[in-house]
């Protein structure tokens, strides 16, 4: 798998809280610091975009 | 168990299931059921959940005893489990919070409101004033000092009974500015979904669009000081008509208590009168014999007050004490309830002053 999208993975994990011990030593071992602070801050906007939406939603549907 | 002591036991049983709410209360406004179909459709939610859990909890621990040879499997974890059991109340919570936000929105929705009423709460009264009518008064509890004190039987709306209700019309958007003038009260109607805290320099809203005609009745729910059981809120809900009669009413009284201050009353009918308006007003610290709690409150009987220059007593009526529980009741009474109830106390309660103050005094 490519680095970048296992960064991804196991940010995405990270968000859950959830993660396994294996992928956790790997990324460790392997890792690229700069990989994990991108995607540390895109799953952060998808986060947050996705909170925007679901009230833009809520209040779509009072109306 | 003999037949005799089931029914002496019934006796205590049947009325007590009849008074037995556990639920909250649906309310008369479309806005009170759908609090209570959320809160219902929440805690079905709840109900579910708990039984599933519970359930999978107690049978697993049932069928996979140590009695019957269950050894523990050791693992360290288990990710599709983790992510499971992570995403599952999320997708719950999220699925609870939609319909709950739709309907807090809606709560706090106060625009294009009928009829605008400021709700202020006072130790411990409630005043209420209609920022469009030039209506404004105060609604004291009226249950009597002996159904209070174990002297006479208690009536069935015992402290949930006022001088003067606040009245709104039926169908119409009603918006409440709640607030305080002294401490942290609650205005609280259970039927109409409305508990909304008083706060001293705050103003709070809150709405409400009563469908059927009728009385309602809550309480303060804020604990507010020694009286906080002692100012329940009336809401009586009157047909457009009537309550268009209502508002004329109240000017028109308006006008004659303006008239009637301007004339002189004899010293027998203002002390009368002011016996009725002491027991409602004052009697609640200074109580009904005047004797007032040693420690808290005064004695108005041989009080250097009561019993001192009249100008004095009146303007401590009138403005209160800085730093007592003694309010002013300028706001609060009428120029000829003031004349009455200072003469009263000159008169009354063991005193005998001799002298009276009349209602034009007062205004002056």
């Amino acid at each position: 798998m490519k680095l970048w999208l296992r960064a991804l993975l196991s940010t995405m994990s990270a968000f859950l809280g959830v993660q396994s011990n294996e992928r956790r030593e790997r990324d460790f071992i392997d890792g690229k610091f700069p990989v994990f602070v991108a995607a540390g801050i895109t799953f952060t906007l998808l986060f947050l975009l996705a909170v925007y939406g679901l009230v833009q939603f809520v209040l779509w549907s009072v109306d | 168990m003999t037949k005799a002591m089931v029914l002496a036991l019934s006796l205590f049983v049947l009325p007590a299931k009849a008074d037995w709410q556990v639920n909250m209360t649906q309310g008369v406004t479309e806005l009170s059921r759908e609090i209570f179909d959320l809160h219902m459709l929440i805690f079905w939610i709840c109900v579910v959940i708990g039984v599933a859990v519970f359930g999978v909890m107690f049978y697993s621990i049932f069928k996979h005893r140590k009695s019957k040879g269950a050894v523990a499997e050791h693992w360290h974890e288990n990710t599709t489990v983790e992510v499971i059991w992570t995403v599952v109340p999320f997708v719950i919570l999220i699925s609870m919070a939609v319909p709950a936000t739709a309907t807090l929105i809606n709560m706090y929705d106060t625009s294009e409101a009928d009829v605008d009423i400021q709700v202020t709460g006072y130790q411990w009264k409630w005043r209420y004033q209609y920022l469009n009518e030039d209506i404004d008064f105060f609604s004291n509890l009226s249950t009597p000092r002996d159904e209070i004190n174990n002297v006479q039987v208690k009536n069935s709306n015992y402290l949930l009974e006022v001088d003067k209700p606040l009245v709104i019309p039926v169908n119409k958007k009603v918006r409440f500015l709640i607030t305080s003038n002294d401490v942290i009260h609650s205005w609280w109607v259970p039927n109409f979904a409305v508990k909304k805290d008083a706060i001293p320099g705050f103003v709070n809203e809150s709405w409400v669009r009563v469908e059927e005609p009728g009385i309602y009745r809550g309480q303060c729910t804020e604990l507010c000081g020694k009286e906080h059981g002692f100012m329940p809120i009336v809401v009586e809900v009157k047909a457009e008509a009537d309550y268009a009669r209502w508002v004329a009413d109240q000017k028109a009284m308006k006008l004659i208590s303006a008239g009637a201050a301007s004339q002189n009353y004899a010293v027998a009918d203002l002390i009368a009168k002011g016996e009725g308006v002491y027991n409602a007003a004052c009697a609640g610290c200074h109580q009904v014999n005047g004797q007032g709690m040693p420690g808290a409150f005064p004695a108005i009987t041989a009080s250097a007050i009561a019993t001192g220059p009249i100008q004095k007593h009146l303007d401590i009526v009138l403005n209160g004490k800085a730093g007592t529980a003694m309010q002013a009741f300028k706001q609060q009474l009428s120029a000829v309830d003031l004349a009455a109830v200072v003469t009263f106390q000159r008169n009354g309660l063991g005193n005998s002053v001799g002298d009276s103050i009349q209602p034009s005094a007062v205004q002056q």
